[in-house]
């Protein structure tokens, strides 16, 4: 039994937005826990789940933990926008960084457009020119990579027009739809990214 | 310390692997962690305290375990000499990353490391089911990824600047190993 959102609860006045970096059709915003319904709903969704290797169901209180604040006083290891479609006034995914190591100053970048319907429409490839250009110009990173699965076409064609390169694969790496599948990883370095956005 | 203490979970020709994570021996660990040599391609580059041992230890007690970690014990000598595990473990993918670090240097350079590798590398196949077990070190870091090679794993990735070690940015290496790989080798090793 599938429960689809009513139109009252996926009404775009619901959401607010705060936004962080502004783009021409998305911005990145703070993670909003009265969104949370919403970013279950794209972690548990059939289709876009397969994508973020989302294998277990996650509850609503699952991910409100993910999104809690904090509370170590350190540098955090982790930061998470929402994508925000301006036209449309809804949040429709989310980026960030993980794993982000302050000392070698690198960090796994991620990307996910809950919404299906938003999906080949250039959308995430302005998302992660703003996600990298804060990486380099805010964050000083030295080096930002991406992990993508093989069959996960969409990922890492734009991760190709953004400019990574693929560094190598890991053969058979990950179990996904009955079989085993490379993971293709890719790199983006400093000074190769200011070449040609300064 | 004899290793009757807590029994020899999987034995080898010149080492034994022992029930690692042994909260009575957490002033070994700590003493090779923070050891200036040892733990220079390691990497620990922050202080680590016998509390850290003790909340590590307790925290991976509950629940199917991401480590799995074994002291590396010298049988003519009676002596633990390092530890070697699993981390990384991804029980759906079925691969794992192997640690290891031979903590007392007068036993570097003796294939002990190897040995002790192929006896968890057999266990990781052969008893836990895996799929593919990896490694990884910095390209600095020559005797480890010779270790690797020896014991007929491929390196198939090479991240580059991956890491800041001795002042500048250095490639980080993968090196891994499939099941049917490991049956040929297995039988020049063990």
């Amino acid at each position: 039994m599938k429960e689809k959102l009513s139109s009252e609860e996926t009404k775009p006045k619901e959401y607010i937005a705060y936004p962080f970096i502004e783009g021409e059709n998305v911005e990145l915003c703070p993670t909003n826990l009265d969104h949370v319904k919403l970013y279950t709903k794209w972690v548990n969704d059939s289709k876009a789940r397969i994508y973020a290797r989302n294998n277990r169901p996650h509850t609503v209180e699952d991910i409100t933990k993910w999104y809690e604040p904090s509370e170590s006083r350190g540098l955090s290891k982790y930061v998470t926008f929402e994508i925000w479609h301006k036209k449309d006034k809804i949040p429709i995914g989310t980026c960030g960084y993980g794993r982000i190591n302050w000392i070698d100053r690198n960090a796994n970048i991620f990307m996910s457009i809950g919404v299906p319907e938003y999906w080949n429409k250039n959308l995430g490839t302005e998302a992660s020119r703003l996600l990298i250009d804060y990486g380099f110009k805010e964050l000083n990173f030295h080096k930002i990579y991406a992990g993508i699965f093989e069959p996960n076409i969409g990922s890492w064609s734009v991760a190709e027009k953004d400019g990574f390169i693929l560094e190598g694969v890991q053969k058979k790496s990950i179990f996904i739809n009955g079989e085993y599948v490379d993971a293709r990883s890719y790199r983006m370095l400093k000074k190769d990214w200011l070449k040609n956005h300064h | 310390m004899e290793p009757e203490e807590v029994g020899t979970f999987i034995s080898g020709k010149n080492v034994d692997l022992l029930p690692g994570d042994n909260l009575e021996h957490i002033n070994l660990y700590a003493k090779w962690d923070n050891d200036q040599e040892t733990r220079h391609y390691a990497r620990n580059i922050f202080p680590t305290t016998l509390e850290d041992y003790k909340k590590w230890i307790e925290e991976e007690k509950t629940g199917t375990p991401s480590q799995l970690n074994f002291e590396i014990y010298h049988k003519g000598d009676k002596k633990i000499i390092g530890y070697v595990g699993f981390n990384h473990i991804n029980w759906s993918d079925r691969n794992a990353n192997i640690g290891m670090v031979i903590g007392e240097p007068e036993y570097r350079n003796k294939d002990l490391g190897t040995e002790a590798a192929a006896l968890i590398i057999e266990y990781g196949f052969n008893e836990l089911n895996m799929f593919k077990i990896g490694c990884g070190m910095f390209e600095v870091n020559v005797g480890s990824w010779k270790v690797a090679e020896k014991l007929g794993m491929q390196r198939e990735m090479i991240y580059k600047e991956q890491a800041w070690v001795d002042g500048k940015y250095v490639d980080d290496y993968k090196y891994c190993i499939f099941l049917d790989e490991w049956k040929e080798k297995r039988k020049k090793l063990l």
